[in-house]
């Protein structure tokens, strides 16, 4: 039942109310409600009137039943903002403002209610409120300050952080001259003046990294960025964001700095450096691997394999290297590898390869290290002859001077001998024995000399002259100094050379070396054999070998092969073996970088093969 | 005078073997003296000597460098013979090599025959000693 029922007219005003509004009486049923209302609350059309306002909107609250409850108590509660959700659970955020109703005797005949939806509003506060609380946050947390020009009011605003960055007090008043003052004089203060001025001018906005130096005088690197504002195509300031960078800058630089020192360090080093990926691509190469490689640019190897480097086969050994380091983790360390290089030299080189093992304990690549020695083992090897050259000299010497005072020794021990028993002999007849000894011995003695003076001659002439000269024609020549000796002992020499060998010899030394082996040959002949001396010629690397074969006595070689060439050694029971000659045959034939060497058998003969050397 | 019945000289000089006989025919009586100009020579006579049982050398004068065979060369085959009287021998050679030293006295340690290392020239005085070492 309504009460006091009002005249038609209101309710035609109360219909067309623009805000949502419903009546109510003291029981809460709706008297009138505007058609606003109806439509807000999807009850156009409905017969909503009379009907209680909890039946109707359903979910209320406490609150705001209590706060209707004030109305017709009198009061005048305060608007109260909640959310509403539909029938169809949509949610919207309303305003509920609920006052008393009067009658003409200012009796509360119940409340009026007015609804108004400030979804929007709530919503972009509620944005409002996620952007500051986000650009608080990321500014504590990145040192970002942001800032802003008024140019009507010319007004510098800006937020704490700005003045933690510039290190400002909070009464400091920023302006744009003073601002700009805070760059570092140069390039910074340039870039900033120049943004700004740009900014204004050309509508640009910046973004650089400068360096400014504070109230407090202290040094630091700034991220800024900002831009003009226009309204209405007009100028009106500027607006800007400053970030302190400098930790992450003096990280950088310190991060620089080190790869520097170890790009330096790598780069410099004496051997060659590389890091290898798990498949054994090359991730880094340092100069010397590029040098060696002859690759001009880091770029150029890096992703590449050994394959793509180095013969198949080599490669495949490096690869199996890498592997076995990567599987065991075991570091390979300093394997001197020698392999021919495409050019055709030999390269050695020593290597040691590293597994690289990352945070988890896998093998990530290997680090290789290795460094070519080809020159050194060259050296080396070098060393080698020349310490087995000087040591076969020194032998030589040794033995030299051995025999040298052996014989002059056993001389004077004669000397000696036959002179004492000279001063103490009085028989005429043995005296004059003993005299003849002393002559005999003398005449030794200078020979002995002689033959040394030779044998130093050869070894301390230190440019030996060769010449190319015609073999048989020398030959032929030997054979007729001697020809006495060979008719005595009816010899017969053949020469199986062929007329159009030349041999590259110092003449003098060939003909002594001919002499001294023919002599021989005929000294040590077979008793009742006519000696027959064959010479013939081939050709082993370097060398020209003539080969000197008798029917001679022949030698236990395996007895006295180790004297055969010795001074002062005879084999044979021969009252005119000196054992000279095949010592000085030796020396000179070595004085041409040859050689010599024999082989024999008792009975049936010998054979000895000179090797010229056609070089040097 | 001492009598030595059998005396070895194995040398190839001519001047050092007339030389020890002509000083041995001073200080002893000598029965007999060979000749040898190599170790070869001497050891084949001695070995001939071994087979022959006739009585072998009590001194025996020995070069070193010689053809054929040398005095080291005749040591080694000698002291291997089957031989119970204590032969005296003296190495005679113009070597003062420490070297040739230690070897005689390495010989001499290996054998029980007398082995003693002397160097040229060799003189009366040495010789004496020698001899008046045998009739011991």
């Amino acid at each position: 039942m309504i009460m006091n029922t009002p005249i038609v007219s209101n309710q035609f005003l109360i219909k067309q109310l623009p805000i949502p509004t419903a009546f109510i009486n003291k029981e809460f049923k709706i008297v009138y409600a505007s058609d606003k209302w109806a439509e807000y609350f999807g009850f156009q059309n409905k017969d909503y009137l009379g009907k209680s306002i909890y039946d109707l909107l359903g979910n209320t609250s406490k609150k705001w039943s209590n706060n209707l409850l004030a109305c017709l108590d009198g009061k005048f509660p305060e608007s109260e903002l909640e959310v509403y959700r539909d029938d169809a659970s949509k949610e919207s955020w309303l305003e509920w403002t609920n006052t008393p109703w009067y009658d003409e005797h200012e009796n509360i005949i119940g409340a009026i209610v007015q609804t108004s939806d400030v979804t929007d509003k709530v919503k972009n506060e509620l944005r409002i409120e996620k952007l500051e609380f986000l650009q608080k946050e990321t500014g504590e947390h990145g040192k970002i300050g942001n800032w802003e020009y008024q140019k009507s009011k010319d007004r510098f605003t800006c937020c704490e952080m700005i003045r933690r960055i510039f290190e400002v007090d909070d009464d400091f008043e920023f302006n744009i001259d003073n601002s700009v003052n805070f760059y570092k004089t140069g390039y910074s203060r340039n870039t900033i003046s120049m943004a700004i001025y740009s900014a204004n001018q050309k509508r640009t906005p910046w973004n650089e990294k400068l360096q400014i130096i504070t109230a407090k005088g202290n040094e630091k690197w700034v991220n800024v960025s900002g831009k003009p504002l226009y309204k209405n195509g007009e100028y009106v300031g500027l607006i800007g964001i400053v970030q302190d960078i400098t930790d992450f800058v003096q990280k950088e630089q310190k991060t620089k700095d080190n790869e520097h020192l170890l790009k330096t360090l790598i780069n410099n080093l004496p051997l060659q450096v590389y890091i290898k990926d798990t498949q054994s691509k090359k991730l880094l190469a340092n100069k010397s691997e590029l040098q060696f490689l002859g690759i001009e640019n880091e770029s150029d190897i890096i992703g590449k394999d050994d394959f793509d480097l180095y013969d198949r086969a080599t490669a495949q050994k490096f690869r199996d290297e890498d592997i076995e380091v990567m599987i065991s983790q075991i570091p390979m360390l300093n394997k001197e590898l020698t392999r021919n290089s495409p050019d055709g030299s030999i390269v050695t080189s020593l290597s040691s390869k590293i597994p690289l093992i990352g945070e988890n304990g896998e093998v990530t690549g290997l680090v290789g290290i290795s460094m070519d020695i080809s020159e050194q083992k060259q050296k080396q090897i070098e060393l080698k002859n020349l310490i087995s050259v000087t040591s076969s000299q020194n032998k030589k010497l040794i033995n030299f001077a051995h025999i040298v005072s052996h014989n002059l020794r056993s001389h004077s021990a004669n000397f000696a001998m036959l002179l004492d028993f000279l001063a103490n002999e009085e028989d005429d007849k043995e005296r004059h024995k003993i005299m003849e000894m002393l002559m005999d011995s003398s005449q030794n003695l200078m020979e002995t000399l002689h033959n040394l003076n030779d044998i130093v001659a050869i070894n301390t002439e230190s440019n030996i002259i060769k010449k190319e000269i015609n073999f048989n024609n020398n030959l032929n020549a030997v054979l007729k100094q001697i020809n006495a000796q060979l008719n005595k002992t009816k010899a017969t020499v053949i020469s199986e050379v062929s007329d159009d060998v030349n041999i590259n010899v110092v003449p003098e030394y060939l003909k002594n070396i001919l002499t001294n082996i023919i002599t021989n040959a005929l000294k040590y002949k077979k008793p009742k054999v006519d000696p027959i001396i064959k010479l013939s010629v081939t050709y082993v690397q370097n060398y020209t070998v003539i080969s000197i074969e008798d029917n001679g006595l022949g030698l236990d070689l395996k007895k006295y092969g180790s004297k055969l060439f010795g001074m002062y050694k005879t084999f044979h029971g021969n009252s005119d073996a000196k054992g000279l000659g095949l010592y000085i045959t030796k020396n000179q034939i070595e004085a041409m970088q040859g050689k010599i060497s024999a082989t024999s058998q008792v009975g049936i003969g010998s054979t000895f093969n000179l090797y010229f050397n056609d070089k040097n | 005078m001492i009598k030595i019945n059998s005396i070895f000289i194995v040398d190839d000089d001519t001047i050092t073997i007339y030389g020890i006989k002509k000083i041995l025919t001073s200080v002893a009586i000598c029965k007999d003296i060979f000749e040898f100009k190599n170790g070869q020579m001497a050891i084949n006579r001695i070995k001939k000597m071994i087979i022959e049982k006739s009585e072998l050398p009590d001194l025996i004068f020995l070069d070193i460098n010689m053809p054929i065979m040398d005095g080291w060369e005749f040591l080694e085959e000698f002291i291997k013979l089957p031989i119970t009287k204590k032969v005296n021998i003296n190495i005679v050679t113009s070597s003062i090599d420490q070297f040739d030293m230690d070897k005689a006295e390495n010989f001499s340690s290996l054998t029980h025959h007398t082995v003693v290392y002397n160097s040229k020239p060799i003189r009366k005085a040495d010789i004496e000693k020698i001899t008046a070492g045998i009739s011991d």
